[in-house]
């Protein structure tokens, strides 16, 4: 009940136009989790900062509801000494995190347990360190532990993502935690900017911008600001993406008269042809393996989700409905494809196995675009239009309810989540 | 082949004939194609081809496809770079802003480059013609529809 009214209070907050998305239910019910967060007297406003910070990491990942700390019997510090499984189980906690703040001669420690207090059993401890100035980043961890623990899979809260607010012609290039914390610009003034994509290293980002009315490829350093063009061909020098292992970027040029994809190695600051149609081939995205480049070709006359493998071979069709079927996005575990297609004649987000099957609409909405994986693979960042402006929006890969994560007075596009 | 051999004869002999009518309109030249005049070929008419008003050309939804008006507008065109070999120009392509954005680059550079292919089949020099594709990011009409799309797809010819 609780959970319903905070996911509606969500909902009005980050939705003061009617949201004209039509959203793919899942019927997953969220854990309970009793999220119990004590420290000395004198750390208050930490504690209070850890507690908020973690109940909105593992909420934002709909898959935990938060039980009402009034509701607890017990404190931390009893919680880690001597858990009473009966205690928790009558609240209806699902999961009990106990998580003990202590302030350390430079920073922070945290002592974390995490218990299933319906089959009464201990599941996981550990110890986490941080300086003073990590200590959103501490917190970040203990909500990866809690995930990681319950879920099975590693959590995505540490990560940060990129995106870029246009104006008129020219964008910005803004950072962000995960979270929407520290939200900054780290790159201003672009004449566009599309199609920015973070390098496996988390320091460069590859991202298409004009320059004298010219496209062009540029590696953008996030830590100095320092831009270095590496593709500026005649025609077309776009959609710039990585290879898992950082030593390539494949992207979709134009100067032999025809868009294709090319491979440009890092190295040695050479490129090579990767596809040969007549067709339009662009937006390239690569397996996790990298033995694969999945990208999106009109060559049967109407734009569809291809695979090719890297040493070669024929074009293997994966989208398999539909007209319209575009910026595919592999999945960091490789099971799936993120793109965007059509649905009762709107833009849908949706995801899709590598051979076409298993078919899953995540979001219709106007101008869905742009997907970008998070790096556990558990949710998805996509924009889409909503009043005039577009908004980026998370949403779990399994369906789920979409959530803005950018504010609505600006034109948000082209997310890209770290690695 | 032929027709276009035809059609610069009937060029080339109008223009010849205006120049007996000095200040005569020249915008529709291009169009009255059907009187060839015996003695065209020779004659010195290179300044008689007026520049076309009109620099853009539009196209259907997902389609880089040249219509006949297209084509007309083209060939006033085609006409006139051949008329002034030194000059460059940049067609520019554009789409309106419905699928991605990635794909609305590649397709404004087909449509860029099906206008150069076009200028370039009725003889005007590769050299002189660059493209560029603005996909979907510089719509001259915002709001959404059909009305505002259909103005949003077109490759402009610009003049350096």
């Amino acid at each position: 009940m609780r959970f319903m009214l905070l996911l509606l209070s969500m909902a009005c907050s980050t939705s003061i136009f009617a949201v004209e998305f039509d959203v793919y239910q899942s019927e997953y019910r969220p854990l309970q989790l009793a999220l119990v967060v004590d420290g000395y007297a004198e750390s208050q406003s930490e504690e209070t900062k850890l507690y908020q910070i973690i109940k909105n990491d593992l909420i934002s990942s709909q898959s935990f509801s938060t039980l009402d700390p009034l509701s607890f019997i017990a404190d931390a510090n009893t919680t880690l000494q001597k858990i009473e499984y009966a205690d928790w189980r009558i609240i209806g906690a699902d999961v009990v995190t106990a998580c003990l703040l202590i302030q350390t001669e430079s920073g922070w420690q945290a002592e974390v347990q995490v218990h299933d207090p319906f089959r009464g059993k201990h599941l996981a401890s550990r110890t986490f360190n941080g300086e003073a100035n990590e200590f959103r980043s501490l917190a970040h961890q203990v909500s990866d532990f809690i995930y990681h623990t319950i879920i099975g899979v590693q959590g995505h809260f540490n990560s940060q993502v990129l995106y870029v607010k246009k104006r008129g012609d020219h964008a910005d290039l803004i950072y962000m935690d995960q979270d929407g914390s520290n939200r900054q610009p780290v790159g201003k003034n672009f004449t566009l900017l599309l199609s920015p994509d973070w390098a496996p290293d988390g320091q460069h980002v590859a991202l298409n911008t004009y320059v004298g009315n010219r496209p062009r490829l540029e590696t953008f350093d996030l830590a100095t600001g320092k831009r270095s063009a590496f593709g500026s061909f005649k025609g077309l020098n776009s959609t710039p993406e990585y290879s898992p292992d950082g030593r390539f970027i494949a992207a979709a040029l134009s100067y032999t008269g025809n868009t294709e994809i090319h491979i440009y190695d890092i190295k040695k600051g050479t490129w090579r042809q990767f596809t040969h149609h007549s067709g339009i081939d662009t937006t390239p995205t690569w397996s996790p393996d990298g033995t694969w480049i999945a990208f999106t070709s009109n060559r049967n006359g109407t734009p569809q989700i291809y695979r090719k493998r890297l040493s070669g071979g024929k074009a293997e069709r994966i989208s398999l409905k539909g007209n319209y079927n575009t910026s595919p996005v592999w999945a960091p575990h490789g099971d799936r494809i993120a793109f965007i297609t059509q649905k009762n004649w709107k833009y849908a987000l949706a995801t899709v196995h590598i051979d076409g099957s298993g078919l899953r609409y995540l979001v219709t909405g106007q101008r869905v675009e742009s997907p970008s994986w998070s790096p556990n693979g558990q949710m998805l960042l996509y924009s889409a239009e909503n009043g005039g402006a577009r908004r980026i929006y998370r949403i779990p890969a399994w369906g789920g309810n979409a959530v803005a994560i950018t504010p609505a007075n600006i034109d948000a596009s082209d997310a890209a989540w770290s690695h | 082949m032929n027709l276009k051999h035809y059609s610069k004869l009937a060029l080339i002999g109008l223009a010849t004939a205006s120049l007996l009518f000095v200040g005569c309109a020249k915008k529709e030249v291009v169009t009255e194609t059907s009187a060839p005049a015996p003695k065209a070929s020779t004659a010195p008419v290179k300044t008689m081809v007026n520049k076309p008003t009109s620099n853009s050309v539009y196209f259907a939804y997902d389609s880089a496809s040249l219509d006949g008006a297209s084509k007309a507008a083209l060939n006033a065109h085609a006409a006139w770079l051949m008329d002034h070999s030194g000059k460059s120009i940049t067609v520019e392509g554009n789409c309106d802003q419905r699928g991605s954005r990635e794909y609305n680059l590649a397709l404004g550079q087909r449509r860029a480059d099906s206008v150069k292919a076009y200028l370039v089949a009725q003889g005007v020099k590769s050299s002189n013609i660059d493209t560029v594709s603005f996909g979907e990011e510089r719509p001259d009409c915002t709001g959404s529809g059909e009305a505002c799309w259909a103005q949003n797809r077109h490759a402009d010819i610009v003049n350096r």
